[in-house]
């Protein structure tokens, strides 16, 4: 069993209604939190020792299964990292296809995380009438991913060098007949999640609290590694505290500095839009999830599925790439160094979670003792991703 | 009826096909931390566990977790390939910061018994709403492949291979291939060729064959009937 020192003035939350299983630790005076500690539990499966001497085919495969939640985006990084490395570019309608996909896999990861900070939220009386339609949304994105990525967890379409198959037509029909009801039916709801007076009293004084640290981005819609300094982030354990003993997972910093990555940081910088307080970050991945939606429904009218979907010739050899993706939850980085067989030499991943934990934690000492649970739903971490990775840097 | 969910160490993909079939099922209650106000009390006895996710034995507190279910629940349902059968934890090995020793993951039929097994990466949701249409109604014949999945503690496209194709007894119906979640089994000459680095090892391919789950049937006979023929020795 964990051996725990038991302090008088420790709060142990163990985390509900997240991705994963986490707790929260919380050092406090009796009235208001003094320190947090956001401490991850679920066993290290350590996928970046697990990708060593693998092909960069099955990177792919292994990859998306860090994440059962944004399984899209860790498969899109990692075949963004080994094309970059071995000079693989995707042709056009492939890379839109992609592009649709991750979409979907960020509108289907939002959706689920505002029903899972609905109780947090909104008031009783019009709760339960919003998580049914939230519900009924999250299964029909669920479809859409089918018919356009090729499962609705672990979509197989997607593949290093573009799109691994050609959807069906009748399915590719559907899908885009099934994103314009998707896109009217979740803008009646964003309305109704970000009227105020639905609001509970513990989500509206969230308006008045926030935490100021700088924010990290690399593109709204995708990712690009020309837009941040890779070298520029580091990953750390953290020590000091007998709390930390237990945790299974790092932290990371860009240039040395806590920086919050995920929708808030993207709306800011790519929209201009300044969400104020915490709750700015749930209001702005609701606007995020509709921007999305809307972006999806674009890409599908738009493709041109009969042209080619995959780049045509794929050589595996010695190479060294980055890919950097906006995953749900912020800037995602997979680095990878292939030997000359075009096998796996070196991996590396960095996920947004670990820019967010100490945010998170920061942001938990602001707040009143009754709210700290609420903290971390609303910045929404990923521990099967942030607990799967990262050798110690110095 | 109401149900148990949790996660010993997955990917959390097996959690959001449990989370899809609560809004299709009648009667039944899911009680899991995707939708629980506060922490779920594994202490209470539950008549359905649904696990998710591969035990890591390195792991103290996850393999006391599994063990804890098991005490409390009368039926325990592996869900997901990586409960079932190992699925892509069969390629962990460890030696990762920070917990280097998390270095060996396992089904939970290694470390508990289990009762019934559903392999898939993850199995949709309508299996689960079958599943428990079937148990409700105690139509348990109809459940059988997943009852002999319990105790099989490997399976993937190389057992496919060994035990039906080589074996001559593949009937060449292509269900391999279309249920292979990565695309790793492609009909050669009216046969399954295995498209090796794709495999994850997650034995969809071999639940969904029609010889595959007439061996596994009969795996669990067999048995059966080594356990009746030793209790009768032990008798005499």
């Amino acid at each position: 069993m964990s051996r725990r020192v038991k302090l008088s003035r420790r709060k142990y939350c163990p985390l509900v209604r997240i991705g994963g299983e986490a707790e929260l630790v919380v050092e406090h005076d009796g009235e208001k939190p003094i320190k947090a500690y956001f401490v991850t539990r679920a066993p290290v499966r350590g996928f970046e020792k697990m990708l060593e001497g693998k092909n960069p085919l099955f990177v792919v495969e292994a990859a998306m299964r860090i994440c059962g939640i944004c399984h899209a985006a860790h498969a899109i990084a990692a075949c963004e990292a080994i094309e970059h490395a071995v000079g693989i570019m995707p042709p056009r309608d492939g890379l839109l296809l992609r592009e649709a996909i991750g979409l979907i896999n960020r509108a289907q990861s939002h959706l689920l995380q505002e029903i899972m900070v609905l109780p947090d939220m909104l008031k009783k009386p019009v709760r339960e009438k919003i998580f049914r339609k939230l519900v009924k949304l999250f299964n029909d994105v669920c479809s859409l991913l089918l018919k356009v990525g090729g499962a609705p967890t672990h979509p197989s379409f997607l593949t290093i060098g573009g799109i691994l198959k050609k959807p069906a037509e009748a399915s590719f029909n559907e899908a885009e007949n099934l994103i314009k009801g998707i896109v009217k039916e979740y803008s009646e709801v964003k309305d109704i999640l970000l009227d105020e007076s639905n609001w509970t009293e513990l989500f509206t004084s969230l308006n008045e609290i926030d935490v100021s640290v700088d924010k990290l981005v690399s593109h709204f819609f995708y990712g690009d590694r020309y837009n941040i300094e890779v070298e520029g982030i580091t990953t750390l354990r953290r020590s000091g505290s007998d709390v930390y003993r237990e945790s299974t997972s790092n932290i990371a910093l860009y240039k040395g500095k806590i920086v919050e990555v995920g929708p808030r940081a993207r709306l800011e910088v790519y929209f201009f839009k300044k969400m104020k307080g915490l709750s700015g970050i749930q209001k702005a991945r609701i606007i995020e999830t509709d921007l999305v939606l809307r972006r999806v429904d674009e890409i599908l009218s738009e493709v041109d599925i009969s042209a080619p979907l995959r780049a045509r010739e794929l050589v595996f050899g010695k190479g060294a790439g980055v890919g950097v993706y906006e995953a749900p939850r912020g800037v995602l980085v997979h680095k990878v160094e292939l030997n000359e067989e075009g096998r796996v030499k070196k991996y590396e991943i960095i996920t947004p979670t670990m820019f967010n934990i100490p945010v998170m934690e920061k942001a938990v000492t602001m707040v009143s003792l009754n709210a700290v649970e609420t903290i971390p739903r609303i910045f929404d971490p990923c521990i099967p991703c942030s607990t799967h990775l990262i050798r110690v840097r110095r | 009826m109401i149900v148990l969910h949790i996660d010993i160490g997955g990917c959390e993909g097996c959690s959001i096909s449990i989370f899809r079939a609560s809004s299709m099922l009648k009667d039944v209650e899911i009680i899991s931390k995707c939708t629980a106000e506060k922490e779920v009390d594994l202490n209470k006895s539950y008549a359905i566990a649904f696990v998710t996710g591969s035990v890591c034995i390195n792991d103290e507190e996850a393999v006391e977790k599994l063990k804890l279910v098991r005490k409390n629940c009368k039926i325990l349902v592996a869900f997901g390939s990586c409960a079932s059968v190992g699925g892509i934890t069969r390629f962990c090995r460890g030696g990762q910061e920070p917990k280097p020793e998390h270095r060996t993951f396992l089904p939970l039929s290694s470390v508990v018994k289990v009762d019934y097994a559903i392999p898939g990466c993850p199995p949709p949701p309508q299996l689960i709403r079958m599943f428990l249409m079937l148990y409700k109604r105690k139509m348990l014949q109809q459940l059988a492949v997943f009852k002999a999945l319990s105790s099989i503690r490997k399976l993937s496209g190389f057992d496919l291979l060994d035990d039906v194709v080589l074996t001559g007894l593949c009937i060449g119906c292509g269900a391999c291939e279309l249920s292979c979640p990565t695309g790793a089994i492609k009909l050669i000459g009216g046969r399954p060729d295995l498209i090796v680095e794709k495999c994850i090892r997650c034995g969809t391919c071999y639940v969904r064959c029609p010889q595959g789950s007439k061996l596994l049937f009969r795996s669990m006979e067999a048995n059966v009937n080594k356990h009746k023929t030793q209790f009768k020795v032990v008798s005499t």
